[in-house]
């Protein structure tokens, strides 16, 4: 009895006591704000609509790169030299139009990871949150302020301004091997009697051309060329050019397996080099051949098949294909095999070294043995590789 | 008495209903609002402009234009007629409410005693309406709510017993007009409430008991919608579900003017002759009533519900024994002084 | 027509009505339902009869009570509740015949009867004068039927502990 009073006075006094808390709340300010009409400060840090300064960009890509969720999306066109696109405000050259600087904010989930690579700060968080909308596509925000007419026309003077300098760069490359023919055209007449031997070794190699996946397309036509030539080999002693009409084919076919290597295209003026006249035609062909790798060992078989012993080297060059430089010096030790033939080979193997060096990827050779190391620059530590794709 | 004589009675009759109308809307308005303060928040703030008072008018015509959903397995009938029987009751009830000295719907003799028995079709109502949806929420919500009242109205009738033998009649009329004056202690009103200390602890016992008949939190099993989605109202939809919270707040006013007769004077006025007359009258009635219903909304927003068994525990075994002793209590009291 | 004598006919007819489909109707809980409507209609005759204190009373005792303790009784004695409970009719001859009989005894009654007609009168205060003769000169047999239900009650609780104590 007494019990049930205490419990009944407890619960009485607890019912008031909450009801003591409730009623001071009633008369107690609302903590809410009426949103449309007042609106509370944000946090200075507070991630919501992101915002480009597009006229800050200088395109670096490193905003896109951050994303985890991709929806940064960025294409920059190179401007040409004569153009200048003005410095940033904090003092960086500008050297990219940004064609296309899209962000797309249904995707976007403010993780703030973009804003801080930006090298110039100009892509941040703006502070409003209110721009919900019914249509998905009304969430990708486009920043570049390049009009459609401006952007097509920066396309096609960057596109003008690369085909120049390619062409400049064959040239050069061509002048180079047409000064290292020069050297070895004396030679190659007193080589025949090495030229009877090579077609042996000449039907070996369409074998190896197989193996050569990239190349290959372009390699069989040489292989059954090659005998022709092997047997003329003598003749190409003096007439190179030859062998060179061969290569040109090739270079044609390699656009189609390699593209972005720019490295290629310098590597197969080399094959060119005895081949002046053929030079011209080469550059084109290499233009698209950023697979330097592929296009290299299509010079590098006919090196093979020039020299006896070289199938043995050539073997190793399917591996290899990305080496160009150890065509170059298998070329060397060809010539000990081939006596007759190597006196002409030696200057070939002079313009080689010149294509290692426009190779600097392939140089990364496996072919220990064989090549030796002064030739290879291209054992830059891939990195640099890297970089240089970047260019 | 011809049709056309009793249209003045039908007028008549009509008048408790614009009062409830009026103040349904306002209370459920009212209810967000102190729901709103008391959780710190402004509640409804747009519709109409100051402090969203048009917000009732919103969800009438919502509901107005909400389709008249029917279950397919539902007892078509009765399904139809539960809503409008419950409001019939809590509306019959409000005949025998003196509004103000000048207006009472029926001045009989019985009045408190046909308010009790009027309102037991509110239960009957009830478990037509759970029994009819055919599901099973509408059902159990039905028989607890069943449970609930059946078992309150023992409290409340003995709580209101007390005050009818100190107040010596059933019409409310006579219970408030005896109510009048200043006299208590030299300046209280006399209001019965102050008449009797027993009549204290009736109150409370009356109030608790209101609390449980209107389905109010913390009683407010039958509809719990966290364990019964709605109730006997589950499958109710539009104009029918409008019509039973229509009748349900209709029967909260319902029970808080009979408190506020029963215990505060009615329509006496607390300052005796000052502010007195039929419209202050109905006036100060009304106040009255809404504080209760207004304490009832507090109590809703502070205490967490109740089992169903505790609630069974608090009736029969607390509040029961406790309003019979009162009854003998007051009755001596009344004996000796 | 006056209102009192329509009210009369529409309260009367919805007696007999719903007496009528509670007896014919097959679920049971229609039936209880259609008491309702029965036991209303009774009290409206009441009201109408300016018996107001009986018709309060049947409204609180029959509806009130009785009609939720047989819906309760329905809807808690059977398996489960949504079920269509049905009912059967047994007996069917011996209980026309006894029906016949006394219908016909009844309306014999009704028929011999002088009935007396009194004014229609509104009487004063019909409580007052019932709680004086309950608690005057029906004293006794008012407190003895109190004791009454007293027992039935403690009788009822009896059997339901009983019957838990079993278990
Ligand atoms: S905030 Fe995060 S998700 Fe959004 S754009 Fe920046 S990095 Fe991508
Ligand atoms: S990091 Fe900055 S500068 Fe670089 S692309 Fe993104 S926004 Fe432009």
């Amino acid at each position: 009895m007494v019990h049930s009073f205490k419990q009944g006075w407890q619960t009485l006094k607890s019912i008031f006591t909450g009801m003591g808390i409730t009623i001071r709340h009633f008369f107690g300010p609302s903590v809410t704000l009426q949103y449309p009409d007042e609106r509370d400060v944000l946090p200075k840090l507070a991630r919501s609509k992101l915002f480009v300064n597009i006229d800050d960009c200088i395109g670096c890509n490193l905003c896109a790169r951050a994303c985890p969720v991709n929806c940064i999306d960025i294409e920059t066109v190179k401007a040409g030299a004569d153009v200048d696109l003005g410095k940033t405000s904090n003092g960086s050259q500008k050297r990219l139009w940004i064609s296309r600087f899209v962000i797309d904010m249904a995707k976007c989930m403010y993780c703030d990871l973009c804003t801080y690579p930006c090298p110039t700060d100009c892509i941040y968080m703006v502070q409003e949150y209110e721009y919900s909308d019914f249509n998905r596509d009304n969430l990708v925000y486009k920043f570049s302020n390049l009009t459609p007419e401006k952007i097509a026309e920066v396309k096609e003077t960057a596109r003008i301004e690369a085909e120049e300098a390619e062409k400049k760069k064959a040239e050069e490359a061509a002048a180079k091997a047409a000064r290292a023919s020069k050297a070895s055209d004396s030679r190659p007449s007193s080589v025949p009697g090495a030229a009877r031997g090579i077609p042996g070794s000449a039907k070996g190699i369409p074998g190896k051309a197989k193996g050569i996946p990239g190349a290959s397309k372009g390699v069989p036509g040489k292989a059954q060329g090659i005998p022709g030539a092997a047997k003329s080999i003598p003749g190409k002693a003096k007439g190179i050019p030859g062998a060179a009409k061969g290569v040109p084919g090739k270079a044609k076919s390699i656009p189609g397996t390699a593209k972005g290597v720019p490295g290629a295209a310098k590597s197969v003026p080399t094959a060119a080099k005895g081949v002046p006249g053929k030079a011209k035609g080469v550059p084109g062909a290499a233009k698209g051949v950023p697979g330097k790798a592929k296009s290299v060992p299509t010079a590098a078989k006919n090196v093979p098949g020039k020299a006896k012993s070289i199938p043995g080297t050539a073997k190793g060059v399917p591996g290899k294909a990305k080496s160009v430089p150890t065509s170059a010096k298998s070329v060397p030790g060809k010539a000990k095999s081939v006596p007759g033939t190597a006196k002409s080979v030696p200057g070939k193997a002079k313009g080689v070294p010149g294509k290692a060096k426009g190779v600097p990827g392939g140089g990364a050779a496996k072919v220990p043995g064989k090549s030796t190391a002064k030739q290879v620059p291209g054992k830059k530590p891939p990195k640099e590789n890297k970089d240089n794709n970047t260019d | 008495m011809t049709w056309l004589e009793s249209l003045p009675l039908a007028v008549f009759v009509m008048i408790p209903l614009v009062i409830i109308l009026i103040y349904a809307l306002f209370a459920i308005w009212m209810e967000r609002k102190v729901a709103g303060f008391i959780q710190d928040r402004l509640g409804p703030m747009r519709v109409g402009g100051w402090h969203g008072w048009a917000q009732s008018f919103a969800d009438l015509l919502k509901l107005i234009q909400k389709e008249d959903i029917i279950p397919a397995e539902a007892s078509k009938f009765l399904f139809r007629f539960a809503p409008f029987l419950m409001f019939a009751a809590s509306y019959a009830a409000f005949a025998v409410i003196p509004f103000s000295s000048a207006y009472m719907g029926s001045n009989i003799d019985i009045g408190v005693f046909y308010l009790l028995a009027i309102t037991s079709l509110l239960t009957i109502s009830v478990i037509m309406a759970g029994w009819a949806s055919n599901n099973k929420w509408s059902l159990l919500g039905a028989m607890r709510t069943a449970a609930q009242m059946v078992s309150y109205e023992v409290p409340t009738i003995m709580a209101v017993l007390s005050v009818i033998i100190v107040a010596g009649s059933l019409n409310l009329m006579t219970v408030t007009e005896m109510q009048s004056g200043n006299d208590t202690l030299g300046f209280l009103p006399n209001w019965l409430i102050f008449q009797n200390p027993f009549l204290l602890v009736a109150f409370v016992i009356f109030f608790i008991s209101i609390l449980a008949e209107s389905h109010r939190v913390p009683f407010d099993l039958p509809e719990s919608e966290s364990e019964l989605v709605a109730g006997f109202q589950t499958e109710y939809s539009g104009m029918r579900w409008a019509m039973f919270m229509l009748a349900e707040y209709a029967d909260m006013l319902l029970l808080s003017l009979l408190g506020a007769v029963l215990f505060f004077g009615g329509w006496n006025s607390p300052f005796g002759g000052f502010m007195d007359g039929p419209i202050w009258g109905f006036f100060w009635f009304m106040f009255k009533g809404m504080i209760l219903v207004f304490v009832m909304m507090w109590i809703r927003w502070t205490l967490p519900r109740y089992r169903v068994d505790q609630l069974m525990y608090l009736c029969w075994s607390i509040l029961i024994p406790l309003s019979f002793i009162n009854f003998v209590l007051i009755a001596l009291w009344e004996m000796l002084f | 027509m006056e209102l009192t004598t329509l009210l009369f006919y529409f309260f009367s007819l919805l007696t007999i009505g719903s007496a009528i489909f509670m007896v014919f109707s097959k679920n049971i809980v229609h039936a209880a339902f259609a008491l309702m409507f029965t036991l209303l209609g009774v009290a409206a005759l009441y009201v109408l009869l300016f018996a107001d204190f009986i018709a309060a009373t049947q409204i609180l005792v029959y509806v009130g009570g009785i009609l939720i303790l047989i819906l309760f009784g329905v809807m808690l004695t059977t398996k489960g509740f949504t079920d269509n409970l049905k009912t059967l009719t047994t007996n069917l001859r011996p209980v026309s015949v006894v029906m016949t009989l006394v219908a016909a005894g009844m309306i014999y009654v009704l028929l011999t009867t002088t009935w007396p007609v009194a004014e229609i009168a509104e009487p004063e205060g019909t409580i007052t004068g019932l709680g004086t003769l309950l608690l005057k000169e029906y004293i006794l047999p008012f407190q003895v039927t109190g004791v009454l239900l007293l027992v039935a009650i403690i009788g009822a609780l009896l059997m339901a502990t009983k019957v838990k104590h079993q278990q």
